[in-house]
């Protein structure tokens, strides 16, 4: 927990702090009704047991210091015609294009997407016209000193677009951030959607996505979650037209007392979807994963094919991982896959590669990369690819 | 040649999950030579070969194993390998993730540090894949993984030319495999003792059948069974051992003792 909180906010420090946000993004009135919203809803995962030391329905933070001045969010990469703004831009310069996406993506339904909408005041748009193809990635930075912070990276393709996007997150040690991620990539346009993030002890990281991909176009998610904080992501994609598509990749490392809890859902809603879900958790010393992988294909999704792939490494003789899946299939003309594993490293195996002169430590380093490898080469650019090796390395030595 | 030169076995005993399976093995494999050690099914030959490598689940309870004058028993698996032993397995594991160039590499870089720049590397690694018979497309795939036996075996092959051991010990690295691919096996071992650093690379052929050996032409034959060495010979052991099979020697070992 942060220090110095005990207890979740009360609503009077959470209108407080709607008060007290910036209101050209989102009015007083919005906001309250976001933060009664939160109040009162569960996240479905409240079910503290032993092993589940975290109630998300009672996180506990300070909503009064909230999104500080010195949060900010910085963007590199060339962007031609496409725009990329902080949100408070945004709102003055694009008031139309935010009221779009918001009626579009409804990210108030979701517990912490409310809490992110009540609070937020730190966020970005990338906005990219019909038909443009950003040929760079878009780097968006998020540097956290101020806690709480709730930022919200708002994208909209328009038809035929495409983009590679990629968000990072510098947050100060202990730091609280609850972020959204609202996602609209319209018929034809193609985004790639990479993020990566890396918890310290006292951390706390929520995200909810939100993804909505129209007719013939498609979504590359990919993200890496690394760290001994708690990490929750709360990830919809929503395949509403025929023909779209999705991809989305996960590393999930968490160490030391780190606690990851990913639920990923995908919603074939229209006829000819095709969906994959590939993730590769391995957790060390006392860590805990959970994975909640929901397919939702509703009944007019004939012809779609969805897939889950689900591998889990243990690295600790106290670490602990949870897959669960979940499949809803209310369509007979479908193809649904699951396939999950779970283990620890085969003996077989190191003693192969020390046989072959590696040490024990090299060994297991090289298997364990090995078992990330194939979710590394979902993500765009080497350079993004090496740095997360480079990373898996680290957290693995 | 001195004394302390060869992979030197004497009175080797291991067990398996309490089951004594090796009783007493007597064995010199001498630089630059090859020896096959043949057996039936259970006589301990790949038993033998894990327990020089070390695997953790054979305990060693008594004699010796030198490489070149260097105890191995006390050794690390690693350090048996940077000793210079090199074993192909009977049953590779499969890595996935692990690209088979990488792997090459590292094990290269482990076994014989710095010995080879990236350029020479790759010469060498593209000469040998000839030599196998093995198509590019092998150093992109995963180790082992979804290999046929055949891949697996000629991948071992590979590892052994590229790493150049001292002494290797080849686990039935013949079985399963179709004609093409013996030779190919053949070949490899001849390559690898035509060059530089393999002229002096002693080998133990670890063989149920004989066949590979009308590619190898062993120095010695050995005949194991029930966990000791009961009989060494020339190539003419094998032969016999083609025409009669093992009951042959079964009595006449039998009969003797």
């Amino acid at each position: 927990m942060p220090e110095g909180l005990l207890a979740p906010p009360t609503r009077d420090r959470l209108h407080a702090a709607a008060n007290a946000a910036d209101t050209r993004i989102l009015s007083y009135a919005a906001r309250a009704r976001a933060l009664d919203f939160y109040l009162t809803n569960p996240s479905g995962r409240a079910r503290p047991n032993r092993r589940w030391k975290v109630d998300l329905d009672a996180l506990a933070f300070d909503p009064l210091a909230s999104d500080a001045p010195k949060n900010e969010v910085a963007f590199s990469g060339s962007l031609g015609r496409a725009i990329a703004l902080p949100l408070a831009t945004a709102a003055r310069e694009h008031p139309e294009t935010l009221a779009q996406i918001a009626r579009r993506i409804d990210i108030e339904r979701l517990k912490f997407g409310a809490l992110a909408l009540g609070l937020s005041s730190l966020g970005a748009l990338v906005h990219v016209p019909a038909d443009y193809d950003v040929a760079e990635p878009i780097v968006i930075t998020y540097s956290i000193d101020a806690s709480p912070a709730f930022p919200r990276t708002l994208v909209f393709l328009e038809p035929g677009a495409r983009a590679t996007i990629i968000v990072e997150f510098r947050n100060r040690s202990g730091a609280f951030v609850a972020g959204t991620s609202e996602l609209i990539v319209d018929e034809r346009a193609h985004l790639q959607y990479a993020t990566t993030q890396h918890v310290d002890s006292g951390s706390v990281a929520v995200e909810t996505a939100l993804a909505q991909v129209g007719r013939d176009a498609s979504i590359a998610l990919a993200s890496a979650d690394f760290g001994d904080g708690l990490i929750v992501r709360d990830r919809e994609s929503s395949l509403d037209a025929a023909g779209a598509r999705m991809e989305q990749s996960a590393i999930f490392l968490p160490t030391g007392d780190g606690h990851l809890d990913v639920a990923a859902t995908v919603r074939h809603a229209a006829a000819n979807t095709f969906s994959q879900t590939v993730v590769k958790a391995a957790a060390g010393e006392r860590a805990i994963a959970r994975f909640l992988g929901n397919i939702v294909i509703l009944p007019h999704a004939a012809g779609s094919e969805a897939s889950l792939r689900d591998d889990a490494l243990i690295l600790g003789p106290k670490a602990h991982i949870d897959s669960v899946p979940a499949l809803e299939i209310a369509c007979n003309d479908v193809k649904a896959y699951h396939g999950a594993t779970i283990g620890a490293i085969d003996d077989e195996q190191i003693f192969y590669l020390r046989s072959r002169g590696l040490d024990e430590t090299e060994a297991r380093r090289t298997i364990a990369l090995g078992f990330f490898e194939p979710v590394v080469d979902a993500f765009p650019t080497a350079a993004l690819r090496e740095s997360l090796t480079h990373r898996i390395v680290e957290t693995l030595r | 040649m001195s004394e302390t030169m060869g992979l030197r076995v004497a009175g080797l005993r291991a067990t398996v999950e309490n089951t004594e399976i090796l009783r007493g093995i007597d064995l010199v494999v001498e630089p630059g030579k090859i020896h096959a050690l043949m057996g039936p099914n259970g006589s301990g030959k790949s038993t033998l070969a894990l327990s020089l490598a070390g695997h953790p689940h054979y305990q060693v309870t008594a004699g010796s194993a030198t490489l070149d004058g260097t105890s191995l028993l006390d050794l690390s698996p690693e350090k048996r390998a940077r000793a210079g032993l090199f074993l192909s397995f009977q049953y590779p594991a499969a890595i996935p993730g692990v690209k088979v160039a990488n792997f090459l590499h590292a094990a290269r870089q482990a076994v014989r540090p710095g010995s080879l720049a990236p350029a020479a590397f790759r010469a060498m690694l593209v000469e040998k894949m000839d030599i196998l018979g093995m198509d590019p497309s092998f150093m992109g795939r995963y180790l082992n993984d979804g290999f046929s036996g055949g891949e697996k075996k000629r991948l071992e092959m590979l590892q052994m030319a590229m790493l150049a051991p001292k002494y290797a010990i080849l686990d039935e690295t013949d079985s399963g495999l179709d004609v093409d691919a013996l030779r190919a096996v053949g070949d490899s071992i001849a390559a690898l003792r035509a060059s530089e650093e393999g002229r002096q690379a002693g080998m133990l052929i670890i063989t149920h059948y004989p066949r590979i050996l009308k590619h190898v032409t062993p120095d010695v034959v050995h005949v194991m069974m029930d966990g000791r060495i009961v009989l060494t010979g020339g190539h003419d052991l094998a032969e016999r051992i083609e025409r009669e099979g093992y009951d042959g020697i079964r009595d006449e070992v039998g009969a003797r003792a």
